[in-house]
């Protein structure tokens, strides 16, 4: 009983691994990208979305339409939110985030640029998590 | 003839050298809440600002009177590479008084400057910037 009890205990003070989406668009919507954090600090991508003009591509399908896309790379720290998107065999790269984070007070912003080769590059600013 | 010869040198010296020319980057948030322009140097390989002129709300700080009124404000660090530029401006104390990070990003003829800018005590922004006008 005793070991039922701490056993219940132990799971209950698991921290949730919840997941948040955070996304970057432009003023006009003209680019956006999705990114679905999780972890315990938010810094591990599970899903990914990415649209500029009329072309989509999401990592699944349950996500949105459009054509197959995976994170290559990440790094967020020191201030930054740098991701490389790619195609689903990592040989094209689709798009290219670069966003500062800045807080300051009760301000916490998020702004920087969003390329998509083949497509443009836009000035965004981001929301969450 | 010799002293012909070394005026002749001279000119032809300065006439090869790369035109330093400045211009004028400004960045500003989208609701004109808060702006950070610059007065960069071109042509040096190197990020080498001349000027700045910072806005929060109603204050504004200047570093140069003959760009407009503002408390004084000195240029701190500065760093521009391929892909970022980073700005302080500095008090008359040498305490912070803005911080602008931008990255850039260039596809076809578009080319943007983006990031943020924190005034201590004021407050943080989204900017984006002119990148040259």
């Amino acid at each position: 009983m005793r070991s039922l009890i701490l056993a219940a205990s132990l799971l209950l003070a698991t921290p949730a691994l919840a997941t948040e989406w955070v996304y970057c668009g432009d003023a006009a919507d003209e680019a956006s990208v999705g990114l679905l954090l999780g972890g315990v600090e938010f810094v591990n991508i599970s899903a990914v979305t990415l649209r500029a003009g009329t072309a989509e591509w999401a990592s699944a399908e349950v996500y949105g339409p459009g054509a197959p896309i995976a994170v290559a790379q990440t790094y967020m720290g020191d201030d930054q939110l740098v991701v490389d998107l790619t195609d689903d065999n990592y040989n094209d790269v689709l798009a290219q985030l670069r966003v500062y984070t800045s807080e300051e007070g009760e301000d916490y912003v998020q702004g920087g640029v969003l390329r998509v080769p083949g497509h443009g590059a836009w000035v965004v600013t981001c929301e969450g998590p | 003839m010799i002293r012909l010869s070394a005026i002749a040198v001279l000119g032809a010296l300065l006439l090869a050298s790369p035109a330093l020319s400045t211009e004028w980057i400004s960045c500003a948030e989208a609701g004109g809440a808060a702006s950070f322009d610059y007065l960069a140097g071109d042509g040096t390989g190197v990020l080498s600002i001349a000027a700045v002129t910072i806005t929060a709300g109603e204050r504004v700080w200047a570093s140069d009177p003959a760009n407009g009124p503002g408390d004084p404000v000195l240029i701190g660090q500065q760093f521009e590479d391929a892909t970022t530029i980073s700005v302080d401006a500095m008090g008359a104390d040498f305490e912070k008084v803005a911080e602008l990070r931008l990255f850039k990003a260039s596809e076809g003829d578009m080319l943007v400057y983006a990031g943020t800018l924190r005034i201590p005590g004021m407050g943080a922004w989204a900017v984006a910037c002119d990148p040259g006008s």
